[in-house]
């Protein structure tokens, strides 16, 4: 079973923001879509997840819209709601006027899963900015759609709970063979936990397939415009380390 | 980790039962400001002579009694608790629709398209054939709908993001502030303090027709805004975030809209503006129950009848003998309700 489908061109005004693209994700797999500031990134996220008209298209299956979770970048949020009550909001079209055991114990275990239990009773609005990420990606976790598609999950995260957030969406993904779509900014992350990546720059798919292809040092170089080391864990995973002066590489292109 | 399941289910019902306690809470004090308002008055009355003037029905033997109870205060009090009901309500959707604390059912100028409306019916006198005390309210009823229909319009053409709305109701706002002073301008000196004394916003102006009308409104606005409870509550986690749940935000803030429009319309049009309430209701709701809006909705709902209830008590005490127009009271009887809640309480059972 693969997720496939067709992106139409997207402008801004009269500024193309991305060409016309083609993707992939065989069902199990995270798909990381990286690439440097600007690059259409979260226009291509918000597209495929249909917030954004530009008419996704899909092939082979057609997913309908309650198949589909998105997670906007970070946000922030003042309301007087309990973390429980809000990660519950993830069942949205299922709460009536009495909110269901079932779904309580569900937006229950979700916050246990991910470590976050503790946190259940406090309010929303209490909680700093990772911890309300950490929340969203709940929500959506709560919703268990066929595809999922977050913009940057761990962009607010510390080292420990952005390995618990990529470990959890990862073996999520792979136990219900779901397929999951993320944007991250760090190269090393989302070499160690996505399956294929998708490098995006100025609208335009420059490279696509497996991590170990597609972190290479001299498309480092190209697309983010710095001169790097791809150096390789114990376990073969591709690291990047930045050289110290790795700014001097040529112009901006 | 089944343990965390089960404690959080129990604290969960907790926050329920506070919540439901919170509102019996409300509903009892309104029973209770309600009594007193029934019985204050330049004539005064007795709870023992209101029991029985009550029981007694509209004919009772005691006809002073029976024409003060039925045909001046029971349509004043309750006009009073309908009026606050219905712009606490609208004044919680608007706050959460635009998101923002400041607003009120009157931020995008429905008060001064009902004033020029108003003020329009009290200028050119009879014209359509129907009494004054009948054509004033529906002109300002109206003409709040236009000023509705201008801004709803726009944020069909250009989408219903909070800022276009407010935008568009600044310039709505404006507009009708004009035309309002023009025909202010225009009036002569005793038909000016006529439309003056309309928009202070009175329950003098109250009728058992005013009930009807206002109640029907809140009747129907009810059921319709309650079905939207946990929508309204997903708005507040961001127009992205509730647009990723599955909510169609412009098309379901453009709805919300036009039901705010619907009640602030039943509300101000026989009583005139009235202020204050619909800003501080839903403050003090949401102090109270959380942002759960099953409960925030008719905690807001009841608030803001207890304030304006209350006013009305207080506006009959102050100066005997007179009565002093509601609308000029809601901030003096509102105010001390809103520090209590500040200083005091935290949302039932949260922490």
């Amino acid at each position: 079973m693969t997720l496939s489908a067709n992106l139409p061109a997207a402008f801004k005004g009269r500024t193309q923001i991305l060409h016309p693209l083609q993707i992939e994700v065989p069902a199990g797999q995270v798909l990381g879509v990286i690439g440097p500031n600007g690059a259409g990134k979260s226009t291509l996220l918000r597209s495929l997840a249909g917030i954004e008209k530009l008419h996704a298209h899909w092939n082979g299956v057609t997913l309908p819209r309650d198949q589909i979770g998105y997670m906007p970048q970070a946000f922030q949020t003042n309301v007087r709601l309990s973390v429980l009550e809000a990660v519950l909001l993830g069942k949205r079209e299922a709460l009536g006027w009495r909110v269901a055991p079932a779904d309580l114990d569900a937006a229950a275990r979700v916050l246990s899963e991910l470590g976050l239990s503790h946190l259940e009773d406090r309010n929303v609005d209490r909680l700093s900015g990772g911890q309300q990420q950490m929340i969203c990606v709940a929500q959506r976790l709560l919703r268990a759609p066929r595809l999922l598609i977050l913009d940057e999950p761990t962009s607010a995260l510390d080292l420990h709970h952005q390995l618990v957030i990529l470990r959890h969406l990862k073996t999520d993904t792979q136990n219900r063979q779901a397929a999951t779509i993320m944007a991250l900014h760090d190269l090393t992350l989302a070499g160690r936990f996505c399956d294929q990546l998708l490098v995006l720059k100025n609208g335009k798919v420059v490279a696509f397939g497996p991590k170990h292809d597609v972190l290479s040092e001299q498309r480092v170089a190209e697309c983010w415009n710095v001169s790097v080391e791809v150096m390789q864990a114990r376990d073969g995973c591709p690291v990047i380390v930045p050289h110290e002066h790795g700014l001097a590489v040529g112009k901006r292109t | 980790m089944t343990d965390a399941v089960t404690t959080s289910g129990g604290l969960y019902a907790r926050q329920i039962k506070a919540r439901m306690t919170a509102l019996l809470g409300a509903a009892i004090l309104l029973c209770a400001l309600l009594a007193a308002d029934l019985v204050t008055g330049p004539s005064g009355m007795s709870l023992a002579d209101l029991n029985k003037a009550l029981w007694a029905g509209p004919a009772g033997e005691d006809r002073g009694a029976a024409a003060i109870l039925w045909q001046i205060r029971l349509p004043q009090s309750i006009m009073a608790a309908l009026v606050g009901a219905s712009l606490g309500l609208a004044g919680l959707m608007m706050q959460t629709i635009l998101n923002n604390p400041l607003a009120s059912p009157f931020t995008l100028g429905f008060s001064a398209a009902a004033g020029f409306g108003a003020a329009l019916s009290i200028l050119v006198g009879g014209l359509l054939g129907l009494p004054q005390w009948l054509q004033t309210p529906i002109a300002a009823f109206v003409m709040t709908l236009a000023a509705a229909m201008l801004i709803y319009l726009v944020a069909r053409v250009k989408g219903a993001a909070p800022e276009v709305l407010v935008l568009a109701g600044i310039a709505v706002l404006f507009f009708f502030q004009s035309l309002q002073s023009l025909a202010q301008f225009m009036a002569s000196p005793e038909v000016l303090q006529q439309i003056v004394f309309w928009l202070f916003g009175s329950l003098l102006k109250a009728s058992w027709t005013s009930v009807q009308v206002c109640g029907t409104i809140l009747l129907v606005c009810l059921p319709l805004v309650l079905r939207d409870a946990w929508n309204l509550t997903s708005l507040r986690m961001g127009d992205d975030n509730a647009a990723s749940l599955g909510l169609d935000v412009n098309r379901f803030r453009r709805r919300s809209f036009l039901l705010v429009a619907a009640l602030t319309a039943g509300a101000v049009c026989f009583t005139g503006t009235i202020g204050f309430v619909g800003l501080i209701a839903p403050h003090i709701a949401r102090a109270v129950v959380g942002e759960d809006h099953r409960f925030a909705l008719p905690t807001a709902a009841l608030m803001g009848a207890i304030i304006l209830v209350a006013a009305s008590v207080v506006g009959k005490l102050i100066s005997p003998g007179a009565i002093i127009p509601v609308g000029i009271i809601t901030a003096i009887a509102g105010v001390p309700m809103l520090m209590a809640v500040i200083l005091t309480l935290k949302p039932a059972g949260t922490r």
